[in-house]
C-alpha cells in the first residue's frame, strides 16, 4: 500500500516532570537516550506538558522544526488524549512512565530508572518504526440501509434510520408488515402504570412506515445473497418471485424468533388431549374472541398455564425465554376479563420472571382474585374425562403435590431464533453464509460492551433473534441497530475501524509476495474479514475489519502487518530491553497486555498507588490474539527469563473483545510450550493468566507469583547468547 | 397422592372485605413466618395459611388452629415486604370462622355488615320496653333511685338468665362444629396429652397471657387486654355475687364499702381501662412504616360493645349517687340493652373468640409437637427502618452487638442484619427459627432466625441472635449477638459452638418432620436424644 507518510522522520521526544516524574526518576539519562536516537531533532523536558504551556512547546517543534514524529514520556496514553490531540498525519507514541513507573515503584532507585529508561527506549522505537496511512482504502460508501424483517424492530429501525435521513429497504418476508404483532390480541404494558394491557401498537407503525418517504418497503421478500463489507454490500432480493440487486452501506437483522414446536412437549400433555395447547394457540384464539374448549367448543372457564413448557430444559430449548412469564399473566387476564365472577386461571411456573417494569404487571395480576400462582413442577397434564384436563404439579407452594382439573391448559412455549433454521443472510464470506453463533443459534456478540455487532462487521442484530425480549425491548433494540448500521457508513466512508478500536485508521497490509497461502488468516479471523482467490490467497475486505490482529498472531511466514504495529516494529521494542547479566541476580520479565482490559488494568493499580516488582517489563498488544509467536520465540532466545500473556477470560462466556483472541493465545501458546520443551526449555517460563480489568488490585501478587515460579526455575540459560 | 384443589372465589372476597384485602400480595418469601414470635420451627405460620387464602381453599383455613394461636401482634404485617398484611388476613379468617360455624348458622349473617346494627339494637330495647309495658313501668320511678324499682331483679333473671344461656349454649355449638372441623384434620394422630392438662395449660396460658406478651411491633395491646379480661371476669363475678346477696336477703344498692361493691368498682375501672386503651389505640396514628391497618366493622362491634357497657355500667352508678333519676334510668335502660347484645350476641361477634380461640389452644397443645419458643433477650424488636447503607449494617455487625438491632431493614434486598434469614423461597414452610438452618437437604430449608444459617447459604440467611457464617457473600448480619460465629449454625445466647452443622438452642434438636399439608397423620418427630426438648424451654 503506497498510503504511508513519505516525509523524512524528524523525533521530538517530551519528557514531563510533573506529577511526581521528576522526582522519582534520573531524568537526565532519559534525556540521553532520547537525544541518542536516530532521528532526532529535539528532546525537551517540562513540568507539566499537559499544561497549554506545554502542548504549546510541542505545537512550535511541530510548526517551527518540523518535528513530525513525537514520543510523550509522561502519563498513561489512556489519558490526556485530547490534550495530546495533533494533525492526523504525526506519528503519535506515549511512554507510560507515571502509571507504570513512578507511581508503581520505588523513587530514585536504579532499578526503577532502568524499567523507564527501557520504556523510553521501547517507545523510541516504537515510533521509528511507525508510519501513518495517508488515505482512506476505500472512498465512495452507500448510505442505505437494509433491515430485513418488518416487525417491532425492523419497523422501528427502519423508522430511526429514516428519520436520521438515511435511505432504508425494509424486506419483509409476509405480504404485510408487523411479523409477531400480527398476531397478537393484547400488548404487555409499555408506559405508567404498568398495568393495563394494550392494543397492539401496530397500525400507529404501519402508517409509520408508510408515511416516510426514505422507507422502501418489500414484502413477500427473502434476501437471497449478501456480499462485500460495509459501506460497499450488495444484496439480491428476490420480492414476489422478482430479483432486485440492492447497494447497501449496513445490514439490520430483525428477523425475530419463532415459538417451540410444542409437539416436542408430550410430557406436558400436548396431544393428551385436543384441550392441551401452546401459547401462541392461545393468543389466536383470544384474538378471535373464542376462549373455548377445542374439545367441545364450550367456553373454557378455568385454564392452567403451564410455565418453562420446554423452556430451560437441557432437552429442548436451556435457556429462558424471558417473556413467556409475562406473557401468560396477559392471557391470564383474558380468562379473568371473559368471566370476571367465576373464570379462574392457575398459573405454575418455575421463578416468576418479569423483568424492568413488567414487575408492576405481575403484582397487579397478582392482586386478581381469580389468578393462583405457585411455583411448581408440573409432573403429569392428563385428560380427565371428556372435556376437562388434570394438572398435577410436585413442589408447591401450598406444601405438597396438587392437582386442578380444569377445561384448558397452555404450555407457555419459549423462543427460537430465526437464524436457527436457516441463514437467511447468505452471506458470501468464506467462513460461510451465516452469523457465527456461540450457543443456540442465537447470533455471537459481545453482550455486555457492544451487543448489537455480530460477528459480521456491519451485520447488526436486534430484536428477538439476537436474545429473546419483549416487543418493548425489541422496540429500543431497533432503534439502536439503526444508529449502529449508520456509523458502520460513517465509519467505512473515513477508512477508520469499527468498535472497540473505534476510529483506529491503520490496517492490516498483507506482504503477499511471501505469503504460502496457508489460509491461517483467513480461517482464525472472528469476523470474517478474508476471502480467498482462486489460488488461496487471502483477498483484504478492509471495512469487514475490526483491526485485532490476530491475522498477524496467525500468520506463520510473519507478512501481516499494521503501520504503527508490526512484526519487526514489536521484535525491535522487545530486542530496545537491556537484559542484565545472570550475575546481578536481576530477572527481566516480559508481560504481553491486551490493550482492552488487562493494561488499562495496571493503570489503575498505578493510579492507586500498588507498588509491584520492577523486573517486569509491559508491552501492550492489540488483543493476546495479535501475539505472533516469534515474539516470544526472540524474548526466550535474547535472555528474557520469562514471558507472561495477560488477558481477557475465553470459552462460552468470554470476555475478549475479539471475541476468540484469548482463546487462540492460548490455543497457540499449547504449541510454544511443545517447542519449549523440545528445545529443553522450561514450559512454565511462558504463562496464560486471565486477567480481568477488575481484577487490577491482584497484579502485585501475579507478578510476585511469577516470579517466584521464575526464581525456582532459575536463569534463562540463553542469556548472554 | 396429589390434592385436588377448587379454590373458592366466593371465599377470596369475603376474606377481602373482612380486612385481609392484600392477601393477594403476597409471594411467599415467609418473612411473616422467621418474625412471628409465637410460630415456631416445627409449624412455622402464617407463611402456609396466606397461599391457602390466596388458592381460596376454605376448608383448610376454617379448621387450621394456627390461624387462632396468632394473637394479632402485627410483626408480620409490619415486617412484611409486599404489605400483604398476613396478621389482618388471619384477623379475616377469625372472623370468617366465627360466623362459618356459628348456630344457628342464618343468624350469624346478621354480624357482618353495620347494616344490621339498628336491627340488633332494637331487639332487646322493644323486649326491654314491652316487659316495662307489661308490668306498668313505663315511667321515671319516684323517690330514692333504686334500679329494681324499674326492673325487679326477678324479672331481670327471666330474661337475662336465658340469655346468656343461649349465647353460652350457641357460642358451646360453634365450637364443638369447630372442634370436629380440627380434629378431622389429625384424623388418627394421637394427642401428645390430654384434654383435661392441655385445658389447664390454656387456662394458665390465658389468665396470665404468656403468649399474648410476646407481641413486640402491638406490644401496647397486652396492657390493655390483660386489664380488660381482669376487669370483665370481676364485672362478671361482681353480678353473680350480687345475685348470691338478693336470695340470702341483701338487697341493692350495696353502700361503698361492701366487698361485692369493691369489687365492682375495680372491676369497672379495669374494664374502662383496658377498653380505653384498646380503643385509643386503634385511633393512634399508625408510623408510616407500619401501613395503615384499619380495624373492619367486625373487628369494632365487639370491642364497641364491650366498651359502651363499661361506660355505661359507670354512669349508672354515677348518676344513681348523683341522684339525677331523669339521667340515671335511662341510661340504666341503655346499660340493660348493651348487656343484652353482648351476651345473647356473643358467639357471633368477636367475643366468641373466647371460644374458637380456647378451642384451638387446647387442640394445639394436645396434638401439636411442643413449641420451642424463645423469648427474645434484648431489646424489644424495632420497628423497620429503612436502612440507607448497607455496608454501615456491615460495620455494625462486627462493632455494635445491640446497637444493630434497631437497624434491622425489613425489606433489605441484601438482607445485610436482617431479621428476615435466608428464607428460600421455594423451601416448604419458610424459615427455621431456632435449629441453626435447616440442614441442606431439608426440604423446610429456610434461613434462621437464632442460629447461623448454613455457611453455603447463598444470600446470607441474616441470624437474630447468633451469628452468621462470616464467607456468607452477602452479609446476613447478626441482630443481637455480635460475638464472632461458630463455622456453622450459631447457638442461641452465647456462641457456644453447636456439636454439628445446623446446631439448634437445644443442641441435637433433630430437623423437623414434613407436616402433611392436606389432613392426614402428621408423622410423629423422631424422640429426642435425651432430654424432651419442652422441659428445657420451660426453664428459660
Amino acid at each position: 500500500m503506497a498510503n504511508d507518510t513519505a516525509a523524512e522522520p524528524k523525533l521530538g521526544t517530551y519528557i514531563c516532570t510533573g506529577c511526581g516524574l521528576g522526582e522519582a526518576l534520573d531524568i537526565g539519562a532519559l534525556e540521553k537516550i532520547a537525544q541518542a536516537a536516530p532521528k532526532s531533532v529535539t528532546c525537551k523536558t517540562h513540568a507539566f506538558f499537559c499544561s497549554d504551556e506545554g502542548v504549546k512547546v510541542i505545537r512550535d517543534d511541530l510548526a517551527g522544526a518540523g518535528v513530525n514524529h513525537v514520543v510523550i514520556a509522561a502519563c498513561s496514553g489512556r489519558v490526556n488524549q485530547e490534550v495530546f490531540a495533533f494533525p492526523k498525519e504525526v506519528v503519535l507514541d506515549r511512554v507510560n512512565l507515571r502509571e507504570q513507573v513512578a507511581w508503581s515503584h520505588a523513587a530514585k532507585d536504579a532499578d526503577t530508572d532502568a524499567l523507564a529508561q527501557d520504556y523510553l527506549r521501547m517507545g523510541l522505537v516504537k515510533n521509528s518504526k511507525s508510519s501513518i496511512p495517508a488515505s482512506p482504502v476505500t472512498q465512495e460508501v452507500y448510505e442505505t440501509l437494509l433491515v430485513i424483517g418488518a416487525g417491532a424492530t425492523g419497523m422501528q429501525a427502519a423508522i430511526e434510520a429514516a428519520k436520521a435521513g438515511h435511505k432504508v429497504v425494509l424486506v419483509e418476508k409476509e405480504a404485510e408488515l408487523g411479523g409477531y404483532m400480527r398476531t397478537l390480541h393484547r400488548q404487555l404494558p409499555q408506559r405508567q402504570p404498568y398495568t393495563a394491557l394494550m392494543e397492539p401498537d401496530l397500525a400507529r407503525k404501519q402508517v409509520e412506515v408508510k408515511a416516510q418517504p426514505n422507507i422502501t418497503v418489500m414484502t413477500s421478500a427473502e434476501v437471497v445473497k449478501i456480499s462485500g463489507q460495509p459501506g460497499l454490500f450488495t444484496a439480491l432480493v428476490k420480492s414476489d418471485g422478482r430479483e432486485s440487486t440492492l447497494q447497501v452501506g449496513a445490514v439490520v437483522l430483525a428477523t425475530g424468533s419463532s415459538p417451540y414446536d410444542a409437539t416436542k412437549l408430550g410430557h406436558l400433555g400436548f396431544g393428551a388431549s385436543p384441550n392441551v395447547v401452546s401459547s401462541d394457540t392461545f393468543e389466536a384464539m383470544a384474538k378471535s374472541g373464542k376462549l373455548v374448549r377445542p374439545s367441545d367448543g364450550q367456553p373454557a372457564r378455568s385454564v392452567a398455564f403451564v410455565l418453562c413448557a420446554g423452556s430451560r430444559d437441557p432437552d429442548h430449548l436451556p435457556y429462558c425465554s424471558s417473556t413467556c412469564c409475562a406473557t401468560s399473566l396477559k392471557q391470564a387476564a383474558y380468562v379473568r376479563q371473559a368471566n370476571p365472577r367465576e373464570g379462574r386461571a392457575y398459573v405454575f411456573y418455575r421463578d416468576m420472571r418479569t423483568p424492568g417494569h413488567l414487575e408492576y404487571f405481575y403484582k397487579a395480576m397478582q392482586q386478581d382474585e381469580g389468578v393462583f400462582l405457585t411455583k411448581g413442577k408440573v409432573t403429569a397434564v392428563k385428560a380427565a374425562g371428556k372435556n376437562q384436563v388434570a394438572v398435577t404439579a410436585e413442589e408447591t407452594l401450598l406444601g405438597g403435590p396438587i392437582t386442578v382439573e380444569v377445561d384448558l391448559v397452555v404450555l407457555a412455549t419459549g423462543m427460537v431464533p430465526s437464524t436457527l433454521a436457516h441463514d437467511i443472510l447468505g452471506l458470501q464470506y468464506r467462513q460461510g453464509p451465516a452469523l457465527p453463533d456461540l450457543k443456540y443459534g442465537f447470533p455471537d456478540s459481545h453482550f455486555i460492551c457492544f451487543p448489537y455487532e455480530t460477528r459480521r462487521t456491519g451485520v447488526f442484530a436486534a430484536g428477538t433473534v439476537r436474545a429473546p425480549m419483549t416487543i418493548a425491548d425489541a422496540t429500543i433494540d431497533g432503534g439502536g441497530a439503526a444508529m449502529k448500521g449508520i456509523q458502520a457508513i460513517a465509519y467505512a466512508r473515513t477508512g477508520e475501524a469499527a468498535l472497540p478500536r473505534a476510529m483506529d485508521p491503520t490496517y492490516p497490509v498483507f506482504g503477499l509476495d511471501r505469503c504460502t497461502a496457508c489460509k491461517r488468516c483467513t480461517e482464525e479471523c472472528p469476523f470474517g474479514t478474508l476471502n480467498e482467490d482462486d489460488k488461496g490467497f487471502p483477498q483484504l475486505n478492509i471495512n469487514r475489519c475490526r483491526r485485532c490482529g490476530i491475522c498477524m498472531g496467525a500468520c506463520p511466514e510473519r507478512v501481516i502487518n499494521f503501520q504503527n504495529y508490526s512484526i519487526d516494529g514489536m521484535s525491535s521494542q522487545i530486542r530496545a530491553i537491556e537484559i542484565p547479566s545472570e550475575s546481578s541476580g536481576k530477572l527481566r520479565i516480559l508481560a504481553f497486555m491486551c490493550e482492552n482490559d488487562a493494561y488499562p488494568a495496571i493503570d489503575m493499580a498505578g493510579v492507586r498507588r500498588l507498588q509491584y516488582d520492577a523486573q517486569v517489563r509491559v508491552v501492550p498488544v492489540r488483543c493476546l490474539g495479535a501475539i505472533n509467536q516469534v515474539w516470544i520465540a526472540d524474548s526466550l532466545s535474547g535472555g528474557f527469563d520469562g514471558v507472561m500473556l495477560l488477558g481477557c477470560k475465553y470459552g462460552d462466556n468470554y470476555q475478549c473483545h475479539m471475541i476468540r483472541g484469548s482463546e487462540l493465545a492460548v490455543e497457540r501458546l499449547g504449541k510454544i510450550q511443545e517447542t519449549l520443551n523440545r528445545l529443553g526449555l522450561e514450559a512454565e517460563r511462558v504463562q496464560y493468566i486471565e486477567f480481568p480489568i477488575s481484577d487490577y488490585q491482584r497484579f502485585p501478587e501475579i507478578v510476585k507469583g511469577f516470579v517466584k515460579a521464575i526464581r525456582k526455575i532459575g536463569p534463562n540459560p540463553f542469556k548472554g547468547f | 397422592m396429589p390434592t385436588t384443589v377448587a379454590p373458592d372465589l366466593d371465599f377470596i372476597r369475603s376474606l377481602k372485605q373482612l380486612g385481609g384485602e392484600n392477601l393477594k400480595s403476597c409471594y411467599q418469601c415467609a418473612t411473616c413466618s422467621v418474625v412471628c414470635p409465637i410460630s415456631t420451627d416445627d409449624r412455622p405460620f402464617p407463611r402456609p395459611e396466606m397461599i391457602y387464602a390466596q388458592w381460596g381453599m376454605k376448608e383448610k383455613l376454617v379448621s387450621d388452629p394456627l390461624v387462632w394461636v396468632c394473637h394479632n401482634c402485627r410483626d408480620c404485617s409490619s415486617y412484611c415486604p409486599r404489605g400483604a398484611k398476613p396478621g389482618e388476613l388471619l384477623a379475616a379468617v377469625r372472623d370468617y370462622t366465627i360466623t362459618h360455624f356459628a348456630w344457628p348458622s342464618s343468624f350469624a349473617r346478621l354480624f357482618n355488615s353495620a347494616r344490621f346494627l339498628p336491627l340488633l339494637f332494637a331487639i332487646p330495647v322493644v323486649l326491654l320496653l314491652a316487659v316495662l309495658a307489661v308490668e306498668g313501668h313505663l315511667h321515671i320511678p319516684e323517690g330514692q333511685i333504686i334500679y329494681s324499682k324499674l326492673f325487679p331483679i326477678h324479672t331481670l333473671e327471666y330474661i337475662y338468665i336465658p340469655v346468656a344461656f343461649f349465647g353460652f349454649i350457641a357460642g358451646l355449638m360453634g365450637m364443638r362444629r369447630y372442634w370436629t372441623a380440627i380434629s378431622a384434620q389429625r384424623a388418627g394422630a394421637r394427642p401428645r396429652r390430654g384434654l383435661v392438662e392441655a385445658a389447664i395449660l390454656t387456662g394458665k396460658e390465658i389468665l396470665s397471657h404468656t403468649q399474648f406478651k410476646k407481641c413486640s411491633v402491638e406490644g401496647k395491646r397486652y396492657y390493655g387486654h390483660l386489664p380488660m379480661l381482669y376487669g370483665f371476669l370481676g364485672a362478671f363475678g361482681t353480678t353473680t355475687l350480687v345475685t348470691i346477696y338478693y336470695y340470702s336477703g341483701r338487697f341493692t344498692p350495696l353502700p361503698l364499702y361492701d366487698p361485692t361493691k369493691i369489687l365492682g368498682n375495680v372491676s369497672a375501672v379495669l374494664l374502662l381501662y383496658g377498653c380505653g386503651r384498646l380503643v385509643a389505640r386503634r385511633f393512634e396514628k399508625e408510623p408510616e412504616e407500619r401501613n395503615n391497618l384499619p380495624s373492619s366493622y367486625f373487628d369494632w362491634l365487639f370491642l364497641g360493645l364491650l366498651t359502651a357497657v363499661a361506660v355505661t355500667g359507670t354512669l349508672t352508678e354515677l348518676t344513681r349517687l348523683s341522684g339525677a333519676a331523669g339521667i340515671a334510668y335511662p341510661i340504666y335502660f341503655i346499660h340493660l340493652s348493651l348487656i343484652f347484645m353482648l351476651l345473647g350476641y356473643m358467639p357471633y361477634s368477636k367475643f366468641a373468640h373466647l371460644f374458637y380461640r380456647s378451642a384451638a389452644m387446647v387442640h394445639e397443645k394436645m396434638y401439636a409437637p411442643e413449641a420451642v419458643v424463645v423469648a427474645l433477650p434484648g431489646p424489644p424488636v424495632a420497628p423497620p427502618v429503612v436502612v440507607e447503607e448497607v455496608e454501615e449494617v456491615e460495620e455494625e455487625k462486627v462493632a455494635a452487638p445491640a446497637g444493630a438491632a434497631a437497624k434491622a431493614p425489613a425489606t433489605s434486598p441484601l438482607g445485610g442484619g436482617s431479621k428476615i434469614g435466608g428464607g428460600a423461597p421455594p423451601s416448604m414452610f419458610g424459615g427455621s427459627k431456632i435449629g441453626g438452618g435447616a440442614p441442606p437437604s431439608s426440604p423446610f430449608g429456610g434461613g434462621s432466625k437464632i442460629g447461623g444459617a448454613p455457611p453455603t447459604s447463598p444470600l446470607g440467611g441474616g441470624s437474630k441472635i447468633g451469628g452468621a457464617p462470616p464467607t456468607s457473600p452477602l452479609g446476613g448480619g447478626s441482630k443481637i449477638g455480635g460475638s464472632p460465629p461458630p463455622p456453622a449454625g450459631g447457638s442461641k445466647i452465647g456462641g457456644t459452638p453447636p456439636p454439628a452443622p445446623g446446631g439448634s438452642k437445644i443442641g441435637g434438636t433433630p430437623p423437623p418432620a414434613a407436616r402433611p399439608m392436606f389432613g392426614g397423620v402428621p408423622p410423629k418427630p423422631p424422640a429426642p436424644p435425651v432430654a424432651p426438648p419442652a422441659e428445657e424451654s420451660k426453664e428459660e
